[in-house]
């Protein structure tokens, strides 16, 4: 089974704490259901390649292209570790 | 895929020049005293090219460099700075500019002040005037033009401020050659940078600093120069002094192409700026805040919304229909309160001479579905 690879976003933004993660599989409806049990999402479906966004209730900042399989996550900067870590037991199944 | 980042670099280059990077890799190097490909067979070199383009009287003026970056920090760090030296610099450099400076504060070999700009991101003659009287600097260094705002300075009036009140001008023309004249020496700027890869569509790794005949820099890279091996340190002749080691000699080759092909075809200013304001005014109407630049300036707008964060609009607008622009600080970090924008920065879209009318309405079709 193909596992989750993460690695930090070079961006140009102050304190930013970016990470792309590339999932084993491509982003479906079915995985934005659950997304949807973390927050509000907006799903764009009008653009070429509809996008995806939202941000959790812990503040964690989500979003990707449907049918691709890189999921963008943005984290606070005073807890960007700690969310990180969360984020990355709900995505391994190790936290529902 | 539509590009709309070419105050970072130039996408594409001037056609042909990559043919001419490759012809100068796949010949073999000339018996000269360092790796050389340069075998002047042609009527001119790069380096002349470079002092045409620049305004510079000499050639030997005109450093060879790797980028803008590289001749800001040999044109600063060479200087004969004395302690007491204050340099003026404005909110709307780049970092190429501020973090020599801060680097020569933190080292004690000058203070810099930075001033105010306005609102489009220039610097106005009456700030010039206050700091001038103020401070009696040894040298002013400031952006030909902003690379967020894309308004270019005065600096017919700013430099001959400066020259006035005995001051020295660095001027970065990193984001306009290529669309306007640098005037080197008609100006009396005592320092200038360019760089090859943005408008001027040169490769990547090539760039020129000016130096007044009437500047001594001290070499700050020192190495072999293929002539006078013998001799302990850099020879003092220029621009031997400053260009130690190999070349970028087939990357200098796609700049002189480039060089002499901008000579051929100047660019055409008026539609650029036409379709720069189409996009200006799509994007106000989608309910966006745009920088208001008006007067000289590069084809650039910068923007923000109060929907989505620049970083979101720049994902959607990659992600999802293949627009390539910049979101962020811009590496000018100073600039962002001046102009009323978040300190988080802004999208940034920087045409070319190259962008298609197509491409433009493509990129408003794409805000319309964002925003709309």
């Amino acid at each position: 089974m193909k596992k989750i690879k993460c690695r930090k976003a070079e961006n140009c933004f102050a304190n930013a704490e970016s990470y792309i993660y590339t999932l084993p599989a491509d982003i479906d409806d079915a995985f934005l259901e659950k997304l949807k049990t973390l927050g509000k999402l907006e799903v764009k479906r009008n653009f070429r390649r509809p996008f995806f966004m939202m941000e959790t209730e812990n503040g964690v900042r989500l979003k990707g292209i449907l049918n691709d399989n890189i999921l963008k996550a943005g984290f606070l900067p005073e807890k960007w570790e700690e969310q990180k870590a969360w984020l990355e037991r709900r995505m391994t199944g190790e936290e529902k | 895929m539509i590009y709309l980042n070419n105050s970072a670099t130039s996408w594409p280059k001037a056609p042909g020049m990559s043919e001419a990077v490759k012809d100068t890799l796949d010949r073999i190097p000339a018996p000269g005293n360092r790796a050389t490909f340069s075998a002047d067979t042609k009527d001119a070199t790069c380096r002349q090219a470079l002092a045409r383009m620049m305004g510079a009287a000499d050639e030997k003026n005109v450093v060879y460099t790797s980028c803008a970056t590289a001749g800001l920090n040999i044109g600063l760090l060479g200087f004969p700075w004395e302690p007491k030296d204050v340099v003026l610099t404005t909110a709307a450099e780049h970092n190429a500019v501020l973090r020599p400076l801060y680097l020569l504060q933190k080292a004690g070999r000058l203070h810099y002040q930075v001033m105010p700009v306005e609102k489009d991101g220039r610097l106005s003659g009456e700030v010039l005037h206050t700091y001038l009287q103020e401070y009696h600097p040894r040298m002013l260094v400031l952006t030909h033009a902003s690379n967020v705002t894309g308004a270019l300075n005065d600096i017919d009036l700013l430099a001959g401020m400066a020259k006035e009140a005995g001051c020295q001008v660095f001027l970065d023309a990193s984001q306009t050659a290529g669309l306007y004249p640098v005037l080197a020496k008609k100006r009396q700027l005592d320092l200038a940078v360019v760089t090859g890869h943005k408008y001027l569509l040169g490769p990547q790794g090539t760039g020129a600093l000016y130096v007044s005949p009437k500047l001594d820099i001290a070499p700050v890279f020192t190495g072999g120069t293929g002539i006078r091996s013998d001799e302990k340190e850099m020879p003092w002749e220029m621009p031997l002094r400053l260009e130690p080691g190999t070349l970028n000699e087939t990357s200098l080759a796609g700049l002189h192409y480039a060089l002499d092909w901008n000579f051929g075809h100047p660019p055409d200013l008026e539609k650029l700026m036409e379709q720069t304001e189409i996009l200006e005014e799509s994007l106000r109407r989608l309910g966006c805040r745009v920088v208001s630049v008006s007067g000289e300036k590069t084809p650039v707008v910068t923007f923000v919304s109060d929907r989505y964060s620049p970083e979101d609009i720049g994902d959607m607008l990659y992600g999802s229909f293949d627009i390539i622009c910049r979101t962020g600080l811009h590496c000018a970090p100073l600039i962002f309160p001046f102009l009323a924008m978040p300190k988080q920065g802004t999208v940034r879209f920087s045409l070319s001479r190259f962008t298609t009318k197509e491409e433009v309405e493509q990129t408003v079709e794409a805000l319309e579905a964002i925003f709309s």
